[in-house]
């Protein structure tokens, strides 16, 4: 198992996403306490760094050829599933190292509650657009919620329109952020990513 | 367009781009407030503020495309043909450009459409503002295919998507110590809304904008078409240079006003025949509604001597400083025979009290001056009205000049004689319109000789 996981992440190109990853947060947590006294980084910022800290590691969802890889007779839905867990969790311990290294990107809460919601939202667009298009929809989403915070208290609309910019205690941003884990951490463990031709995925397109 | 860019707009990513540009660009101004469906200058600052979203997007797609040949490991053959590097790879950039850029118009155009069928303005000022957006969103692609080229890694489009957020995201949350804005300020695309219909993005918001997609233009363009390493360097530092033109040129770091005053925005469009009403002309589209209302009066004003003969929307030569009550001084800004009003277009889509506005304080409350006693300037409107009451719902430059209780003031005014009464409100409007305000409910109870 062990052998396999050092190959699989391999394959995946797992170390340099994660170092990117890493490297990403760590350049945002400096910059942010070099120019700020204030270890609490606003919410549009902390959104946007959680976001940050999930987007190199997309890539990793899809390997160079599923098809070929499919091939290999292992039972893939829990392999997949613990890859997608592994992203949050991932993600989730950047920001909190960062915080306790004085730099907080968002409350314990919202950091998992942001980070469960956004891998949901990566693996359901790996699963149905492929895992080099699955950053498209969290990056809209996540930006169009910076571009109009102003705008994020409300009704229940609002709050799931702005889900990663509510306060703790907003119960229909769990909810979905609930909703996208799951739905996403189910879809892509069951379907993978879509199989492309083998001169579409020679081009990398 | 050439053979060769006809088949990387079908085969590559290009119209994908396009697409994703299209639809986040037309969902970004469908989901705004309606105020921008009639107003031009407003549409210029949300077509800025989309390419917080658009240009990383812009980004990502280019560096999708410019991976392609490294991650082919394609680049050696293609290499070894005898054609210069800047010559294999124009196709792809072109394609990839005027699908991006493309789409983005389509989008502006439509929306032009909706601004000139519903308004009554389209300036100069505010399509420079959004030409300079697309060299911006260009100059994205550009950079994105240049550093997809120069580091084919998977993860490179949706880390530089996410980048591009991040660093405006900085720039408009990080505040300094002393409560400035950092240099990082100047590279967000997130702009303010105007302070008023006639304000536009300043020759210094635009021009610090126009620095950096020009950089990113250099920059990606070296940075793709550059054969050796010494080119390639070169687009980094065109980047580099980009951003710190923006940086010293910006007005988020340079103290310099966001915004100017739009004067062919200002421009009075006036009836024809009968009392003159003018508006300016991002309200043109308006005057159906206030002309009947500004000379009805018109009409009421004519009982007191020397009244005035015109009305014209009352327009300032300043921007807007956030606070209203800046416009107004210590010094009137009247022109004989005329009666400035203000238009409330704050939540709704007509200003339904334009009348009532200006009969209120007899035509004295957009004269430019710091008023004061809502009371008596209540009084004399309603006065003039004719009525028990004036029905002023609208705050005037953040005052509100409709006391909850004016009938007193009202009531003793009546109790004088028809002559004096006349006498007391001219007063009134002759002390007002000299900034003379300490006294305006003395003057109108008769507890004052003025």
């Amino acid at each position: 198992m062990t052998r396999w996981t050092v190959l699989y992440a391999r394959s995946r190109r797992l170390p340099a996403a994660i170092a990117f990853s890493a490297v990403a947060v760590a350049v945002a947590a400096g910059v942010w306490r070099l120019l700020s006294d204030d270890p609490v980084t606003p919410a549009r910022l902390a959104v946007g760094v959680g976001l940050l800290a999930l987007a190199p590691l997309i890539p990793t969802l899809s390997g160079d050829d599923d098809a070929l890889e499919s091939t290999a007779a292992l039972p893939w839905p829990p392999r997949r599933a613990a890859h997608l867990v592994a992203l949050f969790g991932g993600a989730v311990a950047l920001l909190t190292v960062a915080a306790a290294l004085g730099c907080e990107f968002g409350t314990g809460w919202q950091v998992v509650r942001n980070g469960a919601g956004l891998t949901g939202l990566i693996g359901l667009g790996a699963a149905l657009t492929g895992a080099q298009l699955a950053w498209l929809v969290p990056v809209v989403w996540t930006g169009v919620q910076a571009m109009g915070a102003a705008a994020a208290a409300g009704g229940v609309g609002r709050q799931l329109l702005f889900w990663q910019l509510q306060p703790d205690g907003s119960r229909a941003a769990a909810v979905l952020a609930a909703a996208l884990a799951v739905a996403g951490l189910l879809t892509y463990a069951i379907r993978g990513c879509p199989r492309r031709s083998p001169g579409e995925a020679t081009v990398g397109q | 367009m050439s053979g060769p860019t006809l088949i990387e707009l079908r085969r590559s990513n290009a119209r994908a781009l396009g697409l994703v540009v299209a639809v986040v660009a037309a969902a970004w101004f469908a989901g705004q407030t309606g105020h921008w469906l009639r107003q031009w200058n407003w549409f210029a600052v949300m077509a800025t503020s989309a390419m917080f979203v658009l240009a990383p997007l812009a980004l990502a797609g280019g560096a999708m495309l410019g991976r392609r040949d490294g991650r082919t490991r394609a680049d050696e053959l293609i290499g070894s043909t005898g054609r210069p590097r800047w010559q294999r790879v124009t196709p792809g950039i072109a394609a990839l450009t005027v699908a991006t850029t493309v789409a983005y118009l389509l989008v502006l155009s439509v929306a032009a459409v909706v601004v000139a069928v519903n308004g009554s303005y389209l300036g100069v000022a505010g399509l420079v503002s959004m030409l300079v957006d697309l060299v911006v969103l260009a100059g994205a692609v550009w950079v994105g295919i240049g550093v997809g080229r120069a580091w084919p890694a998977p993860m490179v489009p949706p880390a530089l998507a996410v980048i591009g957020l991040v660093v405006q995201l900085a720039g408009d949350t990080i505040i300094g110590p002393d409560g400035s804005a950092t240099p990082l300020a100047a590279l967000s695309m997130l702009v303010q809304p105007p302070g008023a219909d006639w304000e536009t993005a300043s020759g210094a918001a635009v021009l610090s904008r126009l620095a950096l997609g020009l950089g990113l233009l250099a920059g990606g363009g070296l940075l793709t078409v550059g054969a050796s390493r010494p080119v390639r360097a070169g687009g980094l530092v065109a980047v580099a240079a980009g951003v710190a033109v923006t940086m010293a040129v910006s007005p988020a770091t340079a103290s310099s006003p966001t915004n100017r005053i739009d004067a062919a925005a200002q421009r009075l469009v006036c009836t024809d025949g009968g009392p003159q009403v003018c508006v300016t002309a991002v309200h043109a589209y308006l005057l159906p509604s206030v002309v009947p209302q500004a000379r009805a009066a018109l009409t009421k004003l004519a009982k007191l001597p020397d009244a005035p003969t015109r009305v014209v929307e009352w327009h300032p030569d300043t921007v807007g400083t956030g606070d209203d009550l800046d416009y107004l001084g210590d010094t009137p800004t009247t022109e004989p025979g005329t009666v400035f009003f203000r238009l409330d277009l704050a939540d709704q889509d007509v200003d339904t009290d334009v009348e009532a506005s200006i009969l209120n304080g007899a035509g004295t409350t957009a004269n430019g001056c710091r008023l004061q006693h809502p009371d008596a300037l209540w009084a004399a409107g309603a006065w003039l009205a004719g009525g028990d009451t004036l029905d002023v719902k609208d705050f005037v430059f953040g005052l509100k000049l409709f006391p909850d209780d004016y009938r007193p003031v009202l009531s003793t005014l009546r109790q004088a004689p028809a002559t004096e009464q006349l006498r007391r409100v001219t007063a009134l409007r002759n002390a007002a319109n000299a900034c003379r305000t300490t006294d305006l409910t003395a003057i109108l109870t008769g507890k004052s000789a003025a």
